[in-house]
């Protein structure tokens, strides 16, 4: 048994189980994948049972190291199950004795059985020569030899046609070393994985794979879409048997006699077929799943192939059963399905509308208001939803208005003709504090304003100088001169307020001796006017929440640099667009201040973006920060991540690739007398459950209109709050910014975070008055993120945000 | 007369290609990436080359003129990228703001102007002339923006509980609704949608309110369109008051004027008939001259009232790089300033029947 195949079968179990569960019957059965057929004669006459013996044997203990599917693995409830456990048990009842299960460790699992520390061993053990020597077999009951994998219409019917082919092997597998030796005339190409082989071949860039027999056919099971085959039987042998101690020929016996029964009674075909074969109901027709839509007993299935998107397919399971595919792991699924833009309507609307016209004007949901009217350029205007599955709306009409000046937005609450507005101006903090008829209602935004340098450019390719830049700013000073109230200085990279976000140590106190000890060091001595060295602080003078005094904060940095530091830095402001498109591309040799904000309350959102392995912004990526954060990203519980992130965030302390400099902090405010009101963390209040005084009218003043009421495609704040009043999610966050379940009762990931299973809530009613099925969340999903959908129309047509979160449309071009 | 107009019109013509050519071709040299512009700037670069190739942004500036002029010439003013709507939809919407908020602003700035202009004229080099002329040239230099917050502050918190509170801004009270005359009168059944031009001419709603008998709303409606089109009025006015008042001067100099006098005529039959009418013309010149200083200081105003007008939505649209709305916008207002100073032309010929518009 090859111990580096686990994690590949492993994987491709999930796939497996994920398939059998796809495929809801109706197809045709094909030429299903041939994998391996029992080496002995199964056609012997079903010979009389022999009547079991107990009194011989009784209970047999079976040592097993349960980490092999599908031969032997321990399942989600703690229980041995597999191929083998299935066989034994089998050959148990037919030789009438007990079987008792120890797991163990595959190292010494022979040691042990010799002495004497169990009866038998089952676990995917080969018969080799040398373990005759110390223990006994049974007839072998499996040949995972060498088999042929092909495209289906490729004429290629053995290893003799392989002359002059390409044949795709996985490097220093038995496979790699048989092609080798034996196919002299055939090029040999080595993959690292041996899914790489497959999907070479599925592309035609091979001609077959050479590869063990059990797992070829699991990756032909799980990728039915490549329309690959095996053909004929395995041409190496390579049989598994039960082992038995030596000094036990009784147990031999009836191990062997059991096995004999169990081939002859079409036991064992059953149980092969459980575990290895595809059920005749669940064949696809062709063997390929349909990319693109699909709808089987009225459940509707997308799928499309792996290229860089992440979600594969998405499918109603059931009628309340939702069940996303991924490419690759995805443990922040539920911090982006609680985004707006991923929120539900009904099916049967998406498609009466095709995706986009009143689609985007009259969103159904399940929210508690819905849409009564939308005054273009004047306001929108939303009742209260009598039949919602929640607590119903304490106000029964909310408007939506809107105003771009913040001195405007402002005078319309003191007037009284609004009672919540947004985004105040920094300078007004104070008004409203001080006025008892308005509330000052802070924001915990997540963001993170931050001071960058790219490490190819001299002299930031030189650790040490960015350490001083690390200890050399006074950044509460910045905190406190040029950022509201409720800003603070960073202290990691991520806000506290994201899951995860800061954890490790916190950022480097104000140490300016050492910093400038650091710059000594580093060859950069102070000339005789005290200046080390010249740079460039470069900027753009754009208002954001996490930057609000751009130009201020520019001129406070190049004081402290040079008063500090001895470095003389020159400010340049540039256009934004022209600011953003070299600072991310790595252009900039100079200092840059950039930010950032959270779209969705995941630490990837922060980490994976700013410090993956493509990201050119800091220079040369770090692969002590992106390894682990690719690690990481495999993980969905966030307490296993953490000591993960930990790392990540110590290693960016370490490795300074910018410097953390704060998380600014916007705010809203509100009339005295709304009761409840209280900011977000991320998009619109829970305006629902606000009381504004004795009003039967609360209104919510905004900077712009919304562009549109379709939020798949959409990605302005003032869009995203309309649509969260009307429509919502499997998940949402709550008031601190968990995703907590709202259409679904829960949703689970699988081991490595790339399936998601979805249950959705019972009962719950649309706007008009259609009930809440899996279909609709397909249909919402499928509008979305699928590229070729007849409904991804959508306003501007780009769907940003589907795109952004999970890296790719599917079947995108 | 006609035949003026019609050579009017058509001299037109190469001026609105020329609006044309500039705003096109301004429009997407100006740097910046309308994409990102459009999507915002965390837009990927896979999202941005999509977008682009499939709204014809990426094709070379020629090709996109010579497209949009085929469409133009049948009448289709294209659809908004942002929105996804019709722009002929869009100016249903936004231009009955505009043209209310512009008339008010020109009604205003007449109805107070000239009189000042007359008076001071009359009252040549006294106190009151002199306090017109201050308040004139203080009206001229006074940012609308200021001014249009200074109104706000002043009338909707100041005066706040008092009968002489005035919405800060909307059109009209939230809850408070318009219904279009098509439907009060039942031309249009329910749930139906109603022609773009009744839907256009039901979008005033002062008319649309006056028509129909919503005195509530036509009350309402005025109240939200006073503290605009003060701001907007301001520049115009004390512009319009400046010039009544030479041109007043000029003419009350005259021979005719001190022989109307001689005969014995009412004063107030002098500065009418005789010295008011002929110093209209550079005024009524002025007045349409005017036109271009509204669109420019609606959009501050729409902004800061809060109104979706032609000129705020035109403002968001070249941030946005909106080119479809950029252009539909320009061209309407271009024609409207053509159709305005027409106006001023022809009444040339009312208001002095020596000139001949041949």
């Amino acid at each position: 048994m090859q111990k580096h195949r686990i994690l590949i079968l492993f994987s491709v179990l999930a796939a497996i189980m994920l398939v059998a569960a796809a495929c809801g019957g109706g197809a045709a059965p094909t030429e299903a994948p041939a994998p391996t057929q029992p080496p002995a004669e199964p056609t012997k006459a079903p010979e009389p049972t022999p009547t079991p013996e107990p009194a011989g044997i009784g209970v047999v203990r079976v040592g097993t190291n349960a980490e092999y599917p599908p031969f032997e693995y321990v399942d989600d409830n703690g229980d041995i199950v597999g191929f083998d456990i299935d066989l034994m048990n089998a050959i148990a009842e037919a030789a009438g004795f007990e079987v008792e299960y120890i797991n163990t460790r595959w190292d010494g699992i022979f040691v042990a059985l010799a002495s004497g520390e169990f009866d038998a061993v089952i676990s995917a053990a080969t018969i080799t020569d040398e373990r005759k020597q110390t223990v006994d077999f049974s007839d072998p009951y499996f040949n995972a030899g060498q088999s042929l994998a092909v495209k289906k219409d490729s004429g290629i019917a053995g290893i003799e046609d392989l002359a002059g082919k390409r044949v795709g092997v996985q490097l220093g597998t038995t496979g790699d070393i048989w092609a080798t030796e034996n196919l002299p005339d055939t090029e040999v190409v080595r993959y690292d994985e041996i899914t790489l082989a497959f999907q070479a071949l599925a592309n035609g860039d091979v001609d077959a794979v050479i590869n063990d027999a059990p797992t070829s056919a699991d990756i032909i099971k799980a990728n039915p879409e490549w329309g690959v085959t095996i053909v004929g039987e395995p041409f190496t042998e390579e049989l598994y048997g039960i082992a038995v101690r030596k000094d036990a020929p009784e147990i031999l016996a009836a191990i062997n006699e059991g096995l004999a029964a169990v081939k002859a009674s079409g036991q064992y075909d059953e149980i092969f077929n459980k575990w290895f074969g595809i059920p005749e109901a669940e064949a696809p027709a062709e063997g390929a799943m349909p990319i693109g839509e699909s709808e089987e007993n009225g459940l509707l299935v997308i799928r499309a192939e792996c290229k860089n998107n992440k979600v594969k397919e998405i499918k109603a399971v059931d009628e309340m059963t939702v069940q996303v595919t991924m490419c690759k792991p995805d443990p922040a699924f539920l911090a982006k399905i609680a985004f707006t833009p991923f929120y539900i309507q009904p099916r049967e609307w998406i498609e009466e509308t095709g995706g986009t016209g009143k689609l985007l004007e009259q969103p159904v949901g399940t929210g508690p208001y819905m849409i009564d009217s939308w005054n273009r350029g004047d306001s929108i205007v939303f009742k209260r939803f009598d039949d919602y599955w929640g607590e119903p709306a304490k106000t029964a009409t909310l408007v939506f208005r809107w105003a771009t000046e913040g001195a405007a937005r402002l005078l319309e609450l003191q007037a009284g003709t609004a009672d919540y507005i947004t985004k105040l101006s920094p300078d007004d903090y104070e008004t409203v504090k001080n006025d008892p008829n308005l509330q000052f209602l802070p924001v915990p935004n997540p963001n993170i304003m931050y001071l960058a340098m790219t490490n190819t450019f001299e002299p930031w390719n030189d650790l040490r100088v960015r350490k001083a830049m690390a200890m050399g700013i006074d950044r509460q000073r910045i905190i406190d001169n040029f950022y509201p109230d409720g800003s603070e200085v960073a202290s990691h990279f991520t806000p506290c307020s994201i899951p995860n976000g800061c954890v490790g140590e916190p950022w480097y106190d104000f140490n300016l001796e050492e910093a400038n000890r650091l710059l000594d060091e580093a060859g950069l001595p102070r000339g005789d006017d005290g200046i080390r060295f010249k740079t460039k602080i470069f900027y753009r003078d754009v208002f954001r929440v996490y930057l609000p005094e751009p130009g201020l904060v520019a001129v406070e940095i190049q004081t402290q640099l040079k008063e500090n530091l001895g470095i003389d830095a020159e400010v340049v402001v540039m256009e934004s667009g022209e600011f953003i498109a070299e600072s991310t591309a790595g252009n900039l040799d100079g200092l840059y201040m950039l930010g950032w904000g959270a779209d969705y309350l995941h630490v990837t959102n922060f980490l994976d973006f700013h410090f993956s392995r493509s990201n050119p912004q800091f220079g040369e990526p770090f692969p002590e920060i992106y390894e682990v954060l690719e690690k990481a990203s495999t993980i969905a519980d966030p307490e296993e991540a953490a000591p993960l992130y930990e790392q990540a965030n110590n290693a960016i302390r370490e490795l300074v690739p910018m410097v953390p400099i704060a998380h600014g902090a916007p705010a809203d405010a509100a009339r005295a007398d709304v009761e409840n009101a209280k900011a977000a963390v991320l998009g619109p209040p829970d305006l629902w459950t606000f009381v504004p005084g004795d009003r039967d009218t609360l209104i919510y003043l905004k900077a712009a209109e919304p562009i549109s009421l379709y939020c798949m495609d959409e990605t302005d704040g003032e869009s995203l709050d309309a649509c969260k009043m009307v429509t919502e999610g499997l998940y949402k966050y709550n008031a601190d910014g968990e995703a907590v379940p709202t259409l679904a009762t829960k949703c689970e990931a699988n081991e490595d975070a790339t399936v998601w299973t979805c249950y959705l809530r019972e009962g719950v009613k649309f706007h008009d008055g259609s009930t809440l099925d899996a279909n609709d969340v397909v249909r919402s999903w499928d509008a979305g993120l699928n590229a070729i959908s007849p409904y991804h129309v959508g306003n501007t047509g780009a769907f940003e945000y589907p795109s952004y979160l999970f890296d790719s449309l599917m079947n995108a071009e | 007369m006609l035949k003026y107009t019609i050579r009017r019109i058509l001299s037109s013509l190469p001026v609105l290609f020329g609006v044309l050519v500039v705003t096109f071709t301004l429009a997407r040299v100006i740097p910046g990436d309308p994409c990102k512009a459009m999507l915002g700037e965390k837009a990927t670069q896979e999202v941005c080359d999509r977008f682009m190739e499939e709204k014809g942004l990426n094709d070379p500036i020629p090709q996109q003129f010579a497209a949009y002029l085929k469409d133009l010439a049948r009448g289709d003013l294209g659809t908004s990228i942002r929105f996804r709507r019709p722009i002929t939809q869009i100016l249903v919407e936004r231009l009955p703001t505009t043209i209310e908020l512009g008339f008010a602003g020109l009604f205003l700035a007449s109805l107070i102007g000239i009189p000042l202009g007359i008076i001071s004229a009359l009252r040549h080099n006294s106190p009151i002339d002199l306090a017109t002329m201050v308040g004139a040239n203080i009206g001229v230099s006074m940012p609308v923006f200021w001014l249009g917050l200074m109104l706000a502050y002043v009338f909707a918190l100041v005066l706040k509980d008092t009968p002489l509170w005035l919405p800060p801004s909307g059109r009209l009270t939230a809850g408070v609704v318009s219904v279009p005359f098509y439907e009060v009168w039942g031309w249009v059944a329910d749930g139906e949608e109603a022609p773009r031009l009744l839907q256009f001419i039901a979008n005033h709603y002062i008319f649309n309110s006056f028509i129909t008998g919503q005195w509530d709303v036509l009350k309402d409606a005025i109240r939200h369109l006073i503290l605009p089109s003060v701001a907007l009025a301001t520049i115009p006015m004390a512009v319009i008051a400046r010039m009544t008042r030479s041109s007043m001067l000029q003419v009350t100099n005259m021979d005719y004027v001190r022989t109307a006098r001689a005969k014995g005529l009412r004063e107030s039959a002098v500065v009418m008939r005789h010295a008011f009418r002929n110093a209209l013309l550079p005024i009524v010149t002025i007045i349409g001259l005017q036109l271009g200083i509204l669109f420019s200081g609606a959009i501050l105003t729409e902004t800061i009232f809060s109104l979706a007008g032609v000129g705020r939505s035109l403002f968001e649209a070249i941030t946005a790089r909106d080119f479809p709305i950029i252009q539909g916008f320009t061209v309407v207002i271009a024609i409207g300033y053509i159709i305005v100073n027409l106006i001023v032309d022809l009444s040339y010929g009312f208001l002095d029947p020596r000139i001949r518009l041949d």
